[in-house]
């Protein structure tokens, strides 16, 4: 209870901290939502008029405690763009988002640990020397490029796949799945790497220690040894990096999402911030930032389910 | 029957088989697919690209159309008319319009038996109700200030409406056909009332709203209670944002898409190309221009703005920047107005040298523009063809909304700006260069300006009118308040099994009649 309770007071300060900054930030960007609803042959007068009846140009510190107080009530207010609930907007992309973020990570999980596990198994053999060497390649495309690839390849040239688009689950699975094929690679190829790296690097910190020279003079086969003794304390850094990555891509995977014309997080926070829509904005951030420590705790509680000794300290206080 | 009747009647009869079996051969000769054009077949979706996703459909909460909102727009709700290449009003919703002797009412006549998707009656009320919510007072959409001419709309009976004007006004026709403008629209009364229109569009169009997942994908199907019987032929039409214009070129490519548009001069080029692709073109109106703020130094002097004007180099830019694909202008009226000599400013380095030096201070201006590619490529181009005349050009990257915050405040020194299509530019050019316009893009003030604007509004004549606007053009060259960077075609592209694209307005395809040949 005390660990759930500090998480909470951690979550608190975080959400104050970061939406109080963006709040900021917007603000003193120029121009606001207001040049954007005008529209193109708006006059100044026009404009003012539009900021008066929004509450624009109402004092900074107001607008942000009136919009804390709607959001201890559910209320995350009305986009003065799309005048959609933002809620509703943000609920409507997430299922974009979280099918991308999941598959892209699976597909590099899938890359990263095996290709961890031999690379820290046969260290500085020719095996490891040409998957370092792939991962270095791979590393230093940029994520466009390899998008761009991936859909000349498999949607212009081999006709195999969509080159754009979102098909929800509704419409059926397999069509749904198509379509994240291109974008969910096109993300894995690039994050398989540091994923597998890290996990080599402990591998190899893992396989010299006593406990595993026990294993393996007991006579237990090679991939016992590597997957059921050698794999779990090796995945500390690997879960940490992978939470970080999630993190990250909970704000949406921007290039991927324009690339490929997925309606995701990504896409619909920076046109609000293109468009100074400071409501939608404001629960974008809110909803990446919780999901972030919510993400944090995820991790820390998958580490003492990894370690056990983790899980005794914190049973102890 | 005697047999000189009978000889007559046969070599008639001759006469008439050749004269029958020539017509025929004439037709499948020259215009083969003519015999085919009744042959539209029924049935089937298309998927239609489109740049962005929809800002929304109500007239007040959206402010304005895209040119992508405005294709979907035009498959769901009617204007009262259409207009044709000549400038004729075609009928749509409305039947007839006679303008009064003086020209300030306009008498419009309304189609009978049309109801809009939700069952409610279009009629006077209907219109009136459009109309009304247009002018009301807490109505804040930009075009208003171009609607200012129209003092009232009225309801005479259930199908007859009158348009008061505040003095003649030429533009209202174009103003009631236009393509691109919200206000021309007609929605439900019911679904506007209830606030639903903005997201749920309803209208009387050949295609009625079916979902709207924001971001991904606009569906509208077929309306089978149309007032034109026998349309629409397709069963469904699914526009897509595609915000990536190469990868949209793709979804079309693979398939995904059937239709989309593009102003990119490399993918036009690389899509004309294509022979799995079929190309739309049309000419429109319109251009793409420099805004030069004539109230800050250096640019308050002529001569500068002169100077900049000779330095730039048209052809040069077409060329590099939109590879060709849009034409070089010297006034921005396309078709609408053929203009002679407007004294169009020519690339001319000496002049230009010989303008700054009669200036006689160093001239060093900023160039707001845009971090897309074509932004960039302005401001490097400007950059280096201001160069050479010796003027310092300082770009300054930023975002769209932050261009037009500068322009609406007038803190700008030069800036990039679409000059919009449309059948008559009157309007737009007395909002943006009238020197009492809040508008006023340019901050321009020119007495003789003024007044030949003021005659343009009020002028019926047509040769007059068009005298009037070239003159005006005239006008803008010799002070350069903008220096024209190209004009506008527009291209749309086609997977060969869709017919039926039969015209394309300010960059948009009529998607109505389309067809798919399957």
């Amino acid at each position: 209870m005390k660990f759930l309770g500090k998480k909470f007071l951690r979550l608190i300060a975080v959400v104050l901290a970061v939406t109080a900054l963006t709040f900021l930030m917007v603000n003193f960007l120029p121009g606001d939502v207001a040049y954007e609803i005008a529209g193109p042959d708006a006059a100044l007068e026009d404009v003012k008029a539009i900021q008066e009846e929004l509450g624009l140009n109402k004092n900074i510190f107001l607008r942000y405690v009136n919009w804390l107080g709607c959001v201890v009530s559910g209320d995350l207010g009305t986009s003065f763009r799309t005048h959609r609930p933002v809620l509703q907007e943000i609920l409507s992309r997430l299922p974009v988002t979280i099918e991308l973020l999941i598959l892209s990570q699976i597909l590099a999980l899938a890359l990263a640990s095996p290709s961890g596990i031999i690379s820290g198994y046969k260290a500085q053999t020719g095996v490891d020397k040409a998957l370092s060497s792939t991962a270095f390649a791979m590393i230093s495309i940029p994520i466009f490029v390899l998008a761009l690839v991936l859909i000349f390849v498999f949607a212009l040239k081999l006709k195999w796949l969509p080159a754009t688009g979102y098909t929800p689950i509704s419409d059926g699975l397999w069509l749904n799945l198509r379509g994240f094929i291109l974008p969910a690679l096109s993300i894995a190829l690039v994050e398989w790497i540091p994923l597998m790296r890290v996990l080599r690097s402990d591998m190899i910190a893992t396989l010299k220690e006593d406990f595993i020279l026990m294993a393996r003079s007991k006579g237990l086969p090679v991939s016992h040894v590597l997957f059921r003794h050698a794999l779990r304390p090796s995945s500390f850094t690997l879960i940490t990096i992978l939470g970080i990555q999630i993190g990250h891509l909970i704000g949406g995977a921007l290039i991927v999402e324009i690339i490929f014309a997925l309606p995701g997080i990504g896409r619909l926070f920076v046109s609000s911030i293109f468009a100074r829509d400071f409501y939608m904005v404001q629960g974008c951030v809110l909803f990446i930032a919780v999901a972030y420590v919510i993400i944090n705790f995820v991790v820390d509680v998958l580490y003492s389910v990894l370690d056990p000794r983790i899980r005794l300290e914190e049973q102890n206080g | 029957m005697p047999r000189v009747v009978m000889k007559i009647r046969g070599l008639e009869f001759v006469r008439i088989a050749t004269c029958v079996c020539a017509i025929l051969a004439l037709i499948l000769t020259a215009a083969p697919n003519a015999i085919f054009a009744g042959e539209q077949k029924y049935g089937g979706s298309i998927g239609v690209g489109v740049e962005s996703d929809f800002p929304g459909f109500d007239a007040l909460k959206a402010g304005s159309l895209s040119m992508s909102s405005s294709a979907a727009m035009n498959v769901i709700c009617e204007r009262l008319f259409n207009m044709d290449d000549d400038g004729n009003l075609k009928p749509m919703l409305g039947l007839s319009a006679t303008p009064s002797e003086d020209r300030t009412i306009w008498t419009i006549k309304l189609r009978k038996g049309v109801t809009f998707h939700d069952g409610t009656p279009f009629n006077a009320d209907a219109v009136i109700h459009h109309w009304k919510r247009i002018f009301a007072p807490e109505s804040r959409i930009s075009y208003l200030r171009l609607l200012r001419p129209i003092r009232s709309v009225d309801k005479i009976d259930d199908f007859t409406i009158r348009f008061n004007l505040k003095h003649p006004w030429p533009p209202i026709a174009a103003t009631l056909s236009s393509i691109g403008s919200m206000a021309a629209y007609i929605p439900s009364p019911r679904a506007v009332d209830e606030g639903t229109h903005n997201w749920s569009p309803v209208g009387t169009g050949p295609f009625v709203f079916k979902e709207w997942e924001s971001g991904n994908r606009f569906v509208v199907e077929r309306n089978p209670n149309y007032w034109q019987k026998g349309k629409p032929y397709l069963d469904k039409i699914v526009f897509r944002p595609l915000p990536d214009p190469h990868t949209g070129f793709a979804s079309l490519k693979s398939g995904q898409v059937h239709v989309m548009w593009t102003d990119r001069g490399n993918l036009i080029r690389k899509a004309m190309k294509d022979n799995s692709l079929v190309t739309y073109k049309s000419e429109d109106a319109g251009a793409m221009v420099l805004l030069l703020n004539c109230s800050r130094p250096p640019l308050d002097d002529v001569r500068v703005r002169r100077a900049l004007a000779h330095a730039w180099n048209q052809e040069l830019f077409v060329k590099m920047s939109a590879k060709d694909t849009i034409p070089v202008v010297h006034d921005p009226f396309g078709k609408t107005c053929k203009c002679d000599d407007v004294c169009y400013r020519h690339y001319d380095i000496k002049k230009a040298k010989q303008l700054l030096a009669a200036y006689g201070k160093p001239v060093e201006v900023r160039v707001d523009h845009t971090t897309t590619p074509r932004g960039r490529e302005i401001a490097v181009i400007a950059q280096q063809f201001f160069k050479k005349v010796g003027v310092t050009v300082k770009p300054v990257p930023t975002d769209y909304l932050t261009i037009r915050t500068k322009i609406i405040e007038k803190t700008y020194q030069i800036a990039g700006w679409y000059m919009r299509s449309g059948r008559d530019l009157g309007p737009l050019f007395f909002a943006i260069f009238f020197s009492e316009s809040p508008i006023n893009l340019a901050c321009y003030d020119n007495p003789e300006m003024d007044r030949l604007l003021l005659a343009q509004r009020i002028e019926t004549d047509p040769e007059k009118r068009k005298s009037l606007l070239c003159t005006i053009a005239r006008l803008l060259n010799k002070d350069a308040p903008i220096i024209y960077c190209g004009g506008r075609h527009s291209y749309v592209f086609a997977r060969p099994e869709v017919k039926g694209i039969t015209s394309i307005r300010g960059g948009i395809p009529r998607l109505s009649d389309v067809w798919l040949n399957k």
